[in-house]
């Protein structure tokens, strides 16, 4: 070759492999009970206690500011600070005969694939659990991080900062993986009991015309009240509640814990939110944690106390068959998204004309973001009502004979499609990247070259005109822009028996329907059955899946729907066999496997905030200046750059009221509390916190000391609050 | 020529604050730095040197009204043969051009309307240059312009009142084309489409001193021009804190004007009815100042 012809072919290897750099790698395939790579030969095995046990656990996973929110892919923003701490929440089962499970649901927008098998293979040696027993599932929040998936399409695509971090992949695996070691370390004689109530009024079916197509038409699961709006009666309303009680050295029971599973995507905020956040979810855990704390206290005959910074009482809430569900915001609570406008320009009238987005205006964005804080707390408080109600409900009815047990399997989506009945080749549609009603993208609506419609919207162009091929109404336009290995190729199921009560676990968000025909399958598979909840975005993630008939709608659902029509109907079958074989098992767990799977996460990127050196510098002068702007108070300081020190290591301030010879008034854990990282510095920061006061009176903050080295900061006093 | 300077600059700051101060407190500062190759301005080939042209301007006003004052510098950044076209002339480098200019717009809508005023100044280069100070004139002009999000069609007008006398228009539209759906880093192609006009810059057989930019009157030349404006993920300018963009356009022209067509500076100079040319660039968008 020439040389010429020798660069040219160098220079195409080069840039082709950067096309291709999935970055391959195996995750660990851990199997509850297994040996392999545990310093001892034997692992902790779970002896029959003859009653069941429970512990509990709970990690902080706040973020520092820096990393990217995810699920709102274009229109996410970058955190600048935090609000609700985000926590990961464990529930650790063992019933009378040693079966072991583990729950966790974290104040996550989803769990990969990733996560879920590095966490197992963390707690296998120390707790017996593998990926096989791990529910490990997603609130949806969409203001937490992402960045942390096997698939190269979710790193690049699902938040504003494109890659693999693994060092926030690693922070949220060590802190998890923890709070599983201690749950299982701290496993006491429990109760538990469940039920099932429908909680009306607080969602809505956002994809409407999709779901009416479904045939049968779709019938309620419960009988809706009188009055409500026909969206809000397409959902399923069902909220599942496991509650469990501890018990005293009497003997008596001590409500301990909750695990609840309901449908409501966790979009309260808006997508300018640029604030780490819990969102709507955040408060149901939080209210229904308070009155177990308070119930035990009452019980053990304690005074009442003011919450502190961390609730004792841990309420997993899960997301059920949301993928359709949206909390039934106000409209003025979404913010417009960027819109691609001309700029003036630069240049004078010498230059040529640049394009910009035009965002809104700061005032627009104030508006919307203070209605959807005002729904957020208003549906977090109601939906917490709700969860206390159910809670109490079940007072005295725990069994501490609950048997339980799980069937687990891994299906190769891609490797196995022809076999499944699903597309061998998984794609995006186009209204995937117009956006839901609820997260609208500025793309919506696009066309190219200003002209021609490509289908960038939900119905419309993203139908095809001519249906053929497995993805048939599926505008696919966009999988031309996809490589092999850019979107997920397993997918872990389970099916857990707790009691006389079926879980149906799976990665991905499931419509309302869709999610009706596979408890439709589970039941088929066991008659017996009392009730069959569902839980979503565990275990790994694979978007959405829509009915068939929806999907023929390409609503976003069915845009989002990776691996064909067929996908619900394939789900609901490999879950009606996994029943089957929990069924046939008796009152144990089934065989299971865990299969190898590879990770293809393309290149990386570095968004969680590493410390620049070893020691990071400590500002020693923290210097808090609090003044008052209307009702908020506001307090500026310097202090270590995001990063330098972790958020979630503990409470970072307190807001302190003068009328209680200054007690508490809040932490940095509170709907009202802001926190942000304004601007970075090379060796420090200038942080900020917002409070709205909810009354009036003398505050002042005090920065907390911290491992870090920084020490007790307090911030003059300043009169604040609604008069 | 400084004394002018001077005076057009002032002029433009002072009507540039007095007409800002009611609009708005917020003041913005930015600029870009661009390097045509060749230069090219209104069709017509300018200079075949490398030609570095930095501007910068001071922005005040609100989501409706703003205004803006800037200064604009074109500067030969390498001497050229004598074959070759510069506004210097042959074997000179440096500071060609200057251009002051300030700026009004009225966003109602989807459509902007604009107004300003641009002073053009050059050198007293010599007697082998093709622009000195001779050249230095004065243009009003006006725009209007659709800001559709998907479809931007704009109508431009200057209106010479000092050296040149009369009037160029130039009728455009420009779409973005979408490159990157994932919106992270977001890139777009925006195609535009442009025809220039002469109603009076051109020749005046009536008027032998007077300056002129085309042969004849009409369409002087129709361009169509793809352009990419490229965010540098984590480069950002300090203190202003804005993403720098990368630029560049590449140009295919028409060329209808005699002027347009001429494409180097022989003797006869060569005439070509299509010539190609891009611009690189670096852009600071409009950053708050204070």
């Amino acid at each position: 070759l020439s040389r010429r012809a020798r660069g040219t072919v160098l220079v195409t290897a080069w840039l082709a492999a950067g096309c291709v750099n999935y970055h391959e790698r195996p995750l660990p395939a851990p199997l509850s009970g297994s040996t392999g790579g545990c310093a001892s030969a034997e692992p902790p095995r779970s002896e029959r206690s003859g009653e069941l046990l429970a512990g509990f656990g709970r990690a902080d996973i706040t973020p520092p500011p820096g990393v990217s929110l995810a699920g709102n892919g274009p229109e996410g923003k970058q955190a600048r600070g935090y609000r609700m701490h985000l926590y990961a929440r464990v529930i650790f089962l063992q019933d009378p005969a040693g079966e072991r499970l583990a729950f966790v649901v974290a104040d996550l927008p989803h769990v990969s694939l990733t996560l879920q098998r590095l966490v197992a293979a963390r707690i296998l040696c120390p707790t017996a659990i593998g990926a096989d027993r791990l529910i490990f599932s997603a609130t949806h929040t969409h203001s937490a991080p992402g960045n942390f998936y096997e698939a190269r399409q979710y790193n690049r695509a699902s938040s504003v900062l494109p890659g693999y971090d693994s060092a926030g992949t690693e922070f949220l695996v060590a802190r998890i993986a923890g709070a599983i070691v201690t749950a299982a370390g701290s496993l006491r004689p429990a109760r538990l009991a469940w039920t099932v109530s429908p909680i009306w009024g607080h969602t809505r079916n956002r994809s409407y015309d999709a779901y009416l197509r479904n045939r049968p038409a779709p019938r309620p699961r419960f009988s809706p009240p009188d009055g409500l709006d026909p969206v809000q009666r397409a959902v399923d309303p069902g909220w599942t509640m496991i509650r469990l009680d501890t018990l005293a050295k009497d003997g008596s029971p001590r409500p301990a814990a909750a695990l609840s599973v309901f449908a409501i995507h966790g979009t309260g905020n808006p997508s300018e939110n640029d604030l780490l956040d819990g969102d709507i979810h955040a408060l149901v855990e939080r209210s229904l944690e308070r009155a177990i704390d308070s119930l035990s206290d009452s019980l053990d005959g304690r005074p009442a106390r003011l919450p502190g910074f961390r609730n004792r009482a841990v309420h997993l809430f899960a997301n059920g068959t949301e993928g359709d569900v949206s909390p039934d915001w106000p409209a003025n609570s979404r913010c417009d998204v960027p819109t691609l406008r001309p700029a003036p320009r630069s240049g004078g009238p010498r230059s040529l004309q640049r394009w910009e987005w035009a965002h809104p205006p700061a005032a627009q964005v104030g508006t919307c973001m203070a209605a959807a804080r005002t729904y957020v707390n208003s549906v977090g408080d109601a939906l917490g009502d709700s969860a206390r109600a159910i809670f109490r409900r079940l007072d005295g009815k725990g069994s501490g004979q609950v048997r339980i047990a799980r069937a687990f399997t891994t299906l190769h989506l891609k490797r196995d499609a022809d076999a499944l009945g699903l597309c061998s080749k998984p794609a995006i549609g186009t209204s995937t990247a117009a956006g839901a009603d609820d997260g609208v993208t500025r793309f919506a609506h696009w066309r190219f070259a200003g002209l021609v419609d490509v289908g960038l919207e939900e119905g419309g162009g993203a139908v095809s005109r001519n249906p053929k091929g497995c993805q048939r109404e599926k505008n696919t336009i966009l999988a031309l822009a996809l490589g092999p290995h850019d979107l997920p190729e397993e997918a872990q199921l389970m099916v857990v028996r707790i009691g006389d009560l079926l879980l149906g676990v799976l990665p991905a968000e499931v419509t309302t329907e869709a999610g009706a025909q596979m408890r439709r399958a589970i039941l088929r598979a066991a008659p017996r059955t009392v009730e069959i909840a569902l839980i979503g975005l565990a275990n790994g993630f694979m978007q959405y899946v829509a009915t068939d008939q929806e999907y023929s709608a390409q609503s976003y659902e069915g845009g989002s729907t990776l691996y064909g029509p067929h996908s619900a109907a394939v789900l609901a079958s490999a879950l009606g066999s996994l029943t089957a074989r929990l069924d046939s098992a008796g009152q144990s767990s089934p065989p299971a496997k865990v299969d190898p799977v590879m990770m293809y996460p393309g290149g990386g990127g570095k968004f969680f905030p590493r410390p620049d050196r070893p020691s990071p510098q400590v500002v020693r002068e923290r210097r808090p200046v609090a003044s008052c702007s209307g009702d908020t108070l506001v307090v500026s300081w310097r202090d270590a750059v995001p990063g330098a020190f972790q958020v979630a290591d503990g409470p970072v301030l307190e807001i302190q009221d003068s009328t209680a010879a200054w007690g508490h008034a809040a932490w940095d854990d509170d709907r009202y509390v802001e926190v942000r990282a304004l601007r970075t510095f090379r060796k420090s920061a200038l942080w900020e916190l917002r409070w709205a006061a909810p009354g009036s009176g003398v505050y002042r903050l005090v920065l907390l000391p911290r491992a870090d080295g920084a020490t007790t900061a307090t911030s003059n006093s300043r009169p604040c609050g609604r008069r | 020529m400084m004394a002018a300077h001077g005076r057009l600059g002032i002029a433009t700051l002072v009507a540039g604050c007095w007409a800002g101060g009611p609009l708005a407190a917020q003041v913005g500062i930015g600029g870009d730095l661009t390097v045509p190759v060749p230069y090219v301005w209104r069709g017509v080939t300018r200079s075949q040197a490398v030609v570095v042209q930095p501007s910068a301007f001071l922005a005040t006003g609100g989501s409706r009204d703003s205004v803006r004052v800037g200064v604009w510098m074109s500067i030969d950044a390498t001497k050229t043969r004598a074959d070759q076209l510069s506004d210097l002339g042959p074997g000179r480098a440096g500071l060609a051009e200057t251009n002051l200019w300030l700026h009004y717009q009225h966003d109602q809508g989807p459509v902007s309307l604009a107004l300003g005023i641009i002073g053009y100044r050059f050198r007293d280069a010599g007697l082998t240059a093709t622009r000195s100070t001779r050249w230095n004139t004065t243009e009003l002009y006006a725009s209007v312009q659709a800001r559709g999000a998907r479809f931007a069609p704009r109508i431009d007008a200057w209106w010479d009142v000092d050296r040149v006398r009369g009037a160029y228009f130039e009728a455009s539209a420009s779409v973005p084309v979408l490159g990157n759906i994932e919106g992270y880093p977001f890139w777009a192609i925006y195609l535009r489409g442009l025809a220039g006009y002469s109603a009076g810059q051109e020749r005046n057989r009536g008027r032998a001193g007077e300056l002129a930019y085309f042969s004849s009157p009409g369409l002087t030349h129709a361009v169509l021009t793809a352009s990419t404006n490229l965010a540098v993920p984590g480069v950002a300018s300090r203190p202003l804190r804005e993403t720098v963009q990368l630029l560049l356009d590449l140009s295919v022209q028409i060329n209808r004007d005699g002027a347009t067509k001429i494409m180097d500076a022989e003797s006869p100079p060569t005439q070509k009815r299509v010539k190609l040319w891009a611009t690189f660039g670096v852009s600071l968008p409009a950053s708050r100042l204070f």
